[in-house]
């Protein structure tokens, strides 16, 4: 190390173990030796004929490494895993093989590692003001959902600090699929979720921070994916489409997730909205074909980056490429936009002054840029060509900084 | 097509190095973050390691040696006696492991702030770090002073004391040498070395998170690191699994105790 202002923190890599890291060897060499034995001794618990006749039987009489495996059938509990590290897996059709039922989760997991698979879970409730009803709750630790169909309900639900990840699952409930908050931080991925009511995937809270990738979520009543309230998660890769509302909403101070690489098209709202102090990092994202604004941010507070994009082909009346209103300050750099049914980029508003640098804006079907009551944006080194009406458009009461851009009408 | 007129190539290149920088410094200041979240959490697991399990492994390798004396005692064989003196060094050993980690542990107690930095707290660490990061430093004095500072940021980051931040953050604003102006040269020159500076200290922290993985406490603390954020114990199975071994050491070593009361003395015989 070469500083002192790391040594105050992090212990240096050791040349040779300390007496304590020998120990911490031990440990783990003893780990190793637990995971061994208890893969020779795991034993399987059959649900169905022949075996338990319900999977929370099986689960209360297994052990850390058992394997339950649950056989086609409709299984009407609430089945509750606390503690111990299991397998749970559907034998068959997982669309035969369906748990559930109207009065409380199909499955509540906490402080666990266990793994749940092939299964359709169902039913769920009762709500409240501090419970979703979610057909499956995860209420802590960091068990592992894979391959599951979660169907007619309220979704599945992480919270209280959970881990873990759930990935390959369908969603098409009745409320929001996904539903992640009070700190915690799941990885969300390859799953497909469509026809919900409400958001797709909801992320709520400070310290809610979770991966969600490479998920396709489309033709939901609601928002695509919903961060608000101080929740920072990563958005990467995700596909995004026909959606009854924003693709992407993100709201409220301290909300800064990273919105990457996704695909967002043909919605009835906005691609992605940012709103009441959330400042995102928006990179490189594709959003085309949507009925509303490709881009929205509005508020004071909301210093979004919003880089590299290609905003193209709105196709409503109201498709503006990207809008910044009501006093937001994004920094809007080297995005590209064309064709838009609407203007390229519109700055309205008193203190609204974002940075517009370095963009190219083209093809599009009326104003390139459009500057409008009291904004103050700086607009510099864009190339706006080509637009059916003018390149930078300024009304008289607006007072933006312009310069070195290429422009054309 | 009207054209606005183009900056100077020099003005250019200035305009990118100032952009680069900007985004390199907002990277920095976020893995900076990190790693002294990493050290403050990786402090707090190496004392709970130390109180929960030096103990246990102390009170374990002592029984092991003492039942490996007494057998080489009965047995008074070469292996025997050289087992018995494995496991007393052995034992040795992890009680110097428990005594050492214990002093140093003391001082480390008085720092640590709250497990999960606070939103606004990061953010504020995040806006100084900016200001007074070292690798920003353009000559060796200015390099060092922040060096101090940076060590100050973070030991008041590890603490959670958000006033100590903002007390450096104001001193540091305050400062007749924050309001700079200088010529296109000189800000390029002072943008490309502070980019390449900037880019060596990522480096260096790569370098260093990789050293740390050498040790097995670290391994031991990243495996565990989840759990550790959703409040679930991730030691519980390892301490269990170390107060059975201790206990059924207590067993063999009475049995060793019981069988030697029952033998015949040389005298007796």
């Amino acid at each position: 190390m070469t500083d002192n202002r790391s040594k105050a923190l992090v212990p240096q890599g050791p040349t040779s173990l300390s007496p304590l890291s020998r120990l911490a060897e031990r440990t783990l060499a003893e780990r190793v030796e637990r995971e061994e034995r208890a893969l020779v001794t795991a034993r399987t618990l059959v649900v169905g004929p022949g075996g338990y006749t319900t999977i929370s039987a099986a689960v209360d009489a297994a052990r850390d490494g058992d394997t339950v495996l649950v056989r086609p059938g409709r299984y009407e509990e609430s089945v509750v895993v606390e503690g111990k590290t299991i397998t749970i897996r559907g034998d068959g059709e997982r669309d035969a093989i369906v748990v559930g039922r109207d009065d409380g989760p199909a499955f509540t997991l906490a402080k666990t590692r266990s793994t749940l698979t092939g299964l359709t879970i169902t039913g769920g409730g009762p709500c409240s003001e501090s419970e979703v009803g979610a057909g499956l709750r995860v209420t802590d630790g960091a068990p592992q959902l894979d391959g599951l169909r979660v169907t007619a309900n309220r979704g599945i639900e992480f919270k209280g600090g959970a881990a873990g990840a759930i990935e390959h699952s369908q969603f098409d409930g009745k409320y929001r699929g996904i539903y992640v908050w009070e700190g915690s931080s799941p990885r969300i991925e390859e799953n497909e979720i469509w026809g919900n009511a409400l958001a797709g995937i909801y992320i709520e809270g400070a310290g809610t921070d979770p991966l969600i990738r490479a998920n396709r979520v489309h033709d939901g009543e609601g928002v695509g994916i919903l961060v608000c309230e101080g929740a920072s998660p990563r958005i990467e890769d995700n596909e995004i489409w026909a959606n009854g509302s924003a693709a992407i909403s993100i709201g409220g101070s301290g909300t800064d997730p990273l919105v990457r690489a996704n695909r967002v098209r043909d919605g009835q709202g906005c691609g992605i909205s940012v709103f009441g102090g959330a400042a995102p990092r928006i990179e490189g994202n594709e959003i085309w074909g949507n009925a509303f604004i490709g881009i929205a941010i509005s508020d004071a507070g909301s210093d979004a980056l919003v880089r590299a994009n290609k905003v193209h082909d709105g196709k409503g009346p109201a498709s503006i490429g990207i809008y910044v209103w009501e006093g937001a300050s994004p920094r809007i750099e080297e995005n590209e936009i064309w064709a838009n049914a609407c203007t390229g980029i519109r700055i309205t508003g008193a203190r609204t002054s974002p940075v517009i640098i370095g963009n190219i804006v083209r093809d599009g079907f009326d104003d390139g840029i459009w500057v409008l009551q009291g904004a103050s944006p700086t607009i510099e080194g864009n190339t706006i060509t080509d637009n059916a009406r003018e390149a930078i458009r300024v009304d008289r009461d607006a007072n933006p900084k312009i310069g070195r851009n290429v422009v054309s009408a | 097509m009207r054209t606005q007129p183009r900056l100077t190539p020099e003005a250019e290149h200035l305009a990118e190095q100032e952009r680069l920088l900007e985004e390199l410094t907002e990277q920095l200041t976020t893995k900076e973050a990190e790693f002294a979240e990493t050290g403050s959490a990786f402090a707090r697991f190496r004392a709970e390691y130390l109180r929960r399990f030096a103990p246990l492994y102390a009170e374990l390798d002592r029984l092991e040696a003492e039942i490996a004396r007494r057998i080489a005692q009965d047995e008074a064989t070469p292996a025997a006696h050289a087992k018995a003196a494995d496991a007393a060094t052995r034992a040795e050993e992890t009680q110097r492991a428990l005594d050492d980690g214990l002093a140093d542990i003391a001082d480390a107690d008085e720092e640590t702030g709250p497990a999960t930095p606070a939103p606004e707290l990061k953010a504020l660490y995040r806006h100084a770090a900016k200001r007074i990061h070292p690798d920003l430093a353009t000559d060796d004095a200015e390099k060092e002073r922040r060096h101090t500072l940076m060590a100050a940021l973070n030991a008041a980051y590890a603490a959670g004391d958000a006033d100590a931040i903002q007390h450096i953050l104001d001193d540091e604003a305050s400062r007749p040498e924050a309001i700079t102006g200088d010529d296109i040269g000189a800000r390029l020159m002072r943008a490309i070395r502070r980019n390449a500076q900037v880019r060596g200290r990522f480096t260096e922290l790569v370098e260093l998170t990789a050293a740390l993985r050498s040790d097995p406490l670290f391994v031991l603390f990243e495996a565990s690191r989840a759990d550790w954020a959703s409040a679930h114990d991730p030691l519980a199975a390892d301490e269990a699994s170390l107060r059975e071994r201790i206990a059924s050491a207590h067993a063999r070593l009475a049995a060793l105790v019981m069988a030697a009361a029952k033998r015949p003395t040389q005298a007796g015989a």
